[in-house]
């Protein structure tokens, strides 16, 4: 079965057709890291986090019944389906399930091949950490499903400002397929002279040394309409909130209309709801000063801290905004969700 | 001339208020966790290149204060001697070391070791990359340094960062040019932070707060750069910068949030707690545990009302204004008293009349305190890392703290009161 780092699940699988759902999940948080699915389903974070559970609870009872030996892997056997769990690597697991009627030989050993070429995308990896690990198998593997919308390319865009320097991490690593840069620099490429004017806006006396303090902010001269922060945008209240959701997208590509996600080799599922979620996780778990995170997110996107917190009620557009924020925050060309 | 003792000469105080100043402009040290965490706020609020021109431009207007009164007090009459007054004060202020000079139309900065760029690099590079710049401060500086040497209008030098140390290069560049003038604002220097203090107040134990604040004084007069131009003590790197950098940079993005994005407003202002709170905690934890400390205070036994008696002498020498306790209840309820803040005085010269406390900063010092007092094992000296911070705030803040009075309100004086909360993570420091 051919399986290169470049490829992602969905191609892998292709040589497996037992193989009917393939989680990669992290250890011993049990969040997932990435999943697919030859068939569409929904609870794949739930899922994650119960197989996790048994395979956690296997390596306690391994070590209660014959001491300290190490788990290689966990087979679960029912009715309708057989499931693998292998150990990755020290922060990470996968789980496959497969067709009932696949021999268990078999299985296991297709099991086995997919999780050696998962840890070798993660050896490969010039950072050996878990978080650069979980990042990196997260992007290689990351072809099947639509990824941030972005503009095609970095030529249509006017240069940044400041230009940041390429990538020396993840993009570095052309073994595990890493996206290269598919949008700009977060930089905005708007002239500098908009900040300035911008800035001047703030000076609300012209005259010097000689205002009276009796002013309000409330009186503060309106910003000038280019700037590339944007007053409020409307957006459509979702069913399950009252609050008025207003966004303030300061990433210079919502302009434009998403690009299409790639095709998909497989089928996979819609992503739209999931994808919110599994972002903040990764976020929580990535983000520098953790206790501050998503007040900053809510600070860079205007969306309030609520619905952050119970990310169901996200539209696509503000989504679109927290990985930009996300991104940003990191330092991260993408995300690998 | 260059001399960083002549310089330092002109450090003074509002008597009785515990204000500094620095060629009567207001300043104030500053640790490099509150540094970052106040411009990232700024940044956070106004996305990156507004940001920086904001920053950029706070920095430049009280800066060009300081640099034309030295010059003018230590009689440097060259466009020589005054760069090199500028580029000396730069280093005694721990600021990091810069080079000015002159190219064609424009002039250009080099800067190594700067405060911002290099602390940041410091704490967070390993953990995330950088994409901008770090140094406004510094770019303010050198063009407000421009201005005074080639006679120029002041604020009509801009400065942009094109190289940093913060995005992983050796050192920091900055593009100069001069522009048009910016419109100007009131200025606020010693006149106006003494019009705000009314009300001389007195906290309770005042003779312990204030023979440790005396103390501590006389020992942070006594700290001086390295060659560098770094400012380390207690473990940390400080930075002497002035008063309406943070101000003037935090209420105009206020307002331009409060604007374009109102429902962000309160999360900003957390955040501008969150930073007075980072900021508080390491600083004030760091003088407790020190044994500059031990030899002024004796050894710490731990109780909160010996904490909180050392956080209002260390905010005193610090020059945070005069740290009162009003009530302490341990466990329960902590009522600081200050007859004014460098944010009240600030806010009632420059935004008029506040509707509500003005003061961020100190509403996160004053939770930093209770923390302080109650959640560090003092008799077990634990390292205070960023590691312990974390973990300390892992299941949110247990205090809230309301600004009853504030002088920018046109109160008497500012009064924080913090009491125990509830947790609830995603409200900590909202409330
Ligand atoms: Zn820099």
């Amino acid at each position: 079965m051919a399986f290169s780092a470049r490829e992602d699940l969905g191609r892998v699988a292709l040589g497996a057709p037992a193989l009917k759902e393939v989680f990669i999940i992290s250890i011993p948080d049990c969040l997932l890291i990435k999943s697919w699915a030859r068939a569409e389903r929904t609870n794949e974070e739930e899922t994650a986090v119960q197989l996790g559970t048994v395979f956690r609870a296997s390596i306690t009872a391994l070590a209660t019944a014959v001491g300290s030996e190490a788990l290689e892997g966990v087979t679960v056997e029912a009715k309708h389906a057989l499931i693998r769990l292998e150990h990755v690597t020290s922060g990470m697991m996968a789980a496959f399930v497969f067709e009932r009627s696949a021999p268990l030989g078999l299985m296991r050993v297709q099991a086995r091949q997919l999780r050696d070429h998962i840890k070798g995308s993660v050896e490969q990896f010039t950072k050996p950490t878990d978080t650069g690990a979980a990042r990196a198998v997260a992007s290689s593997v990351d072809r099947a499903v639509p990824r941030f919308s972005g503009p095609p390319s970095t030529e249509e865009r006017a240069p940044p400002r400041f230009s940041p320097r390429p990538s020396d991490d993840l993009s570095a690593t052309p073994a595990l397929g890493v996206p290269r840069m598919n949008r700009p620099p977060p930089t905005k490429p708007s002239a500098p002279l908009d900040a300035q004017r911008a800035a001047d806006a703030f000076t609300r006396e012209v005259t010097p040394f000689v205002r009276e303090a009796t002013e309000t902010p409330s009186d503060a001269t309106p910003l000038p309409g280019d700037l590339t922060i944007r007053p409020p945008e409307r957006v459509e209240p979702s069913p399950s909130s009252e609050a008025e959701i207003t966004g303030r997208f300061d990433q210079p590509d919502l302009d434009e209309p998403p690009k299409k996600p790639p095709i998909p080799e497989v089928p996979t599922r819609p992503v739209a709801r999931p994808r919110a979620t599994r972002l903040l996780d990764f976020f929580r778990r990535y983000a520098p000063d953790p206790h501050a995170a998503l007040l900053r997110l809510s600070l860079r996107t205007g969306i309030p801290v609520d619905l952050l917190e119970a990310p169901d009620a996200l539209d696509d557009a503000q989504v679109d905004a927290i990985a930009d924020s996300i991104r940003d925050i990191l330092g991260q060309e993408t995300v690998g969700i | 001339m260059t001399d960083p003792a002549r310089i330092v000469e002109h450090r003074t105080s509002i008597r009785g208020y515990d204000f500094e100043l620095l060629a009567d402009v207001p300043v104030v040290y500053h640790c490099h966790h509150f540094n970052l965490f106040w411009d990232q706020t700024i940044d956070d609020a106004l996305g990156p290149q507004l940001g920086a021109v904001v920053r950029t431009r706070a920095a430049r207007e009280a800066f060009h204060d300081i640099i034309a009164a030295l010059v003018d007090r230590l009689d440097a009459k060259s466009a020589k001697d005054q760069q090199a007054l500028a580029e000396a004060l730069f280093a005694a202020l721990g600021h990091g070391t810069l080079r000015m000079g002159v190219r064609g139309n424009g002039a250009h900065a080099e800067g190594r070791h700067l405060h911002f760029g290099t602390c940041w690099r410091e704490k967070y590079a390993d953990r995330v990359k950088r994409t901008r710049p770090a140094d406004a401060v510094a770019g303010g500086f050198a063009a407000a340094a421009m201005e005074v040497v080639h006679d120029l209008l002041r604020e009509s030098v801009d400065a942009t960062e094109d190289e940093c140390v913060a995005l992983e290069g050796d050192v920091c560049r900055f593009t100069l040019r001069p522009m048009d003038q910016a419109p100007l604002m009131r200025s606020v220097r010693r006149p106006e932070i003494e019009r705000a203090c009314r009300t001389p107040l007195e906290s309770k134990k005042e003779e312990d707060v204030a023979a440790l604040a005396a103390a501590l004084s006389d020992h942070a007069k006594k700290l001086t750069s390295d060659p560098n131009g770094r400012l380390r003590a207690f473990g940390l790197y400080f930075a002497l910068t002035p008063t309406t950098y943070y101000n003037r940079s935090a209420y105009d993005a206020l307002r331009h949030v409060a604007r374009g994005a109102p429902q962000s407003v309160s999360v900003m202002k957390a955040l501008l707690r969150e930073a007075g709170h980072v900021g508080t905690f390491n600083t004030f934890g760091r003088i407790l545990m020190s044994p500059e400390w031990e030899t002024r205070g004796g050894p710490l036994r731990g109780e909160v009302e010996e904490i909180v008696r050392g956080a209002c002498a260390i905010g005193r020498a610090m020059g945070l204004g005069r740290w009162c306790i009003e009530e302490i209840v341990p466990h329960d309820r902590l009522v600081l008293r200050l007859p004014a803040t460098n944010e009240s005085a600030y806010y009632i010269c420059r935004e008029g009349r506040a509707t509500e406390g003005a003061c961020y900063f100190t509403q996160g010092a004053a939770l930093a305190t209770m923390q302080l007092a109650h959640r560090v094992p003092w008799t077990s000296r634990p390292s205070l890392t960023d590691a312990f911070y974390d973990q300390l705030l892992q299941d949110g803040l247990p205090w809230r703290v309301e600004e009853t009075s504030c002088v920018s309100k046109g109160d008497a004086h500012c009064e924080f009161v913090v009491t125990a909360s509830d947790r609830r993570p995603h409200r900590r420091l909202t409330l």
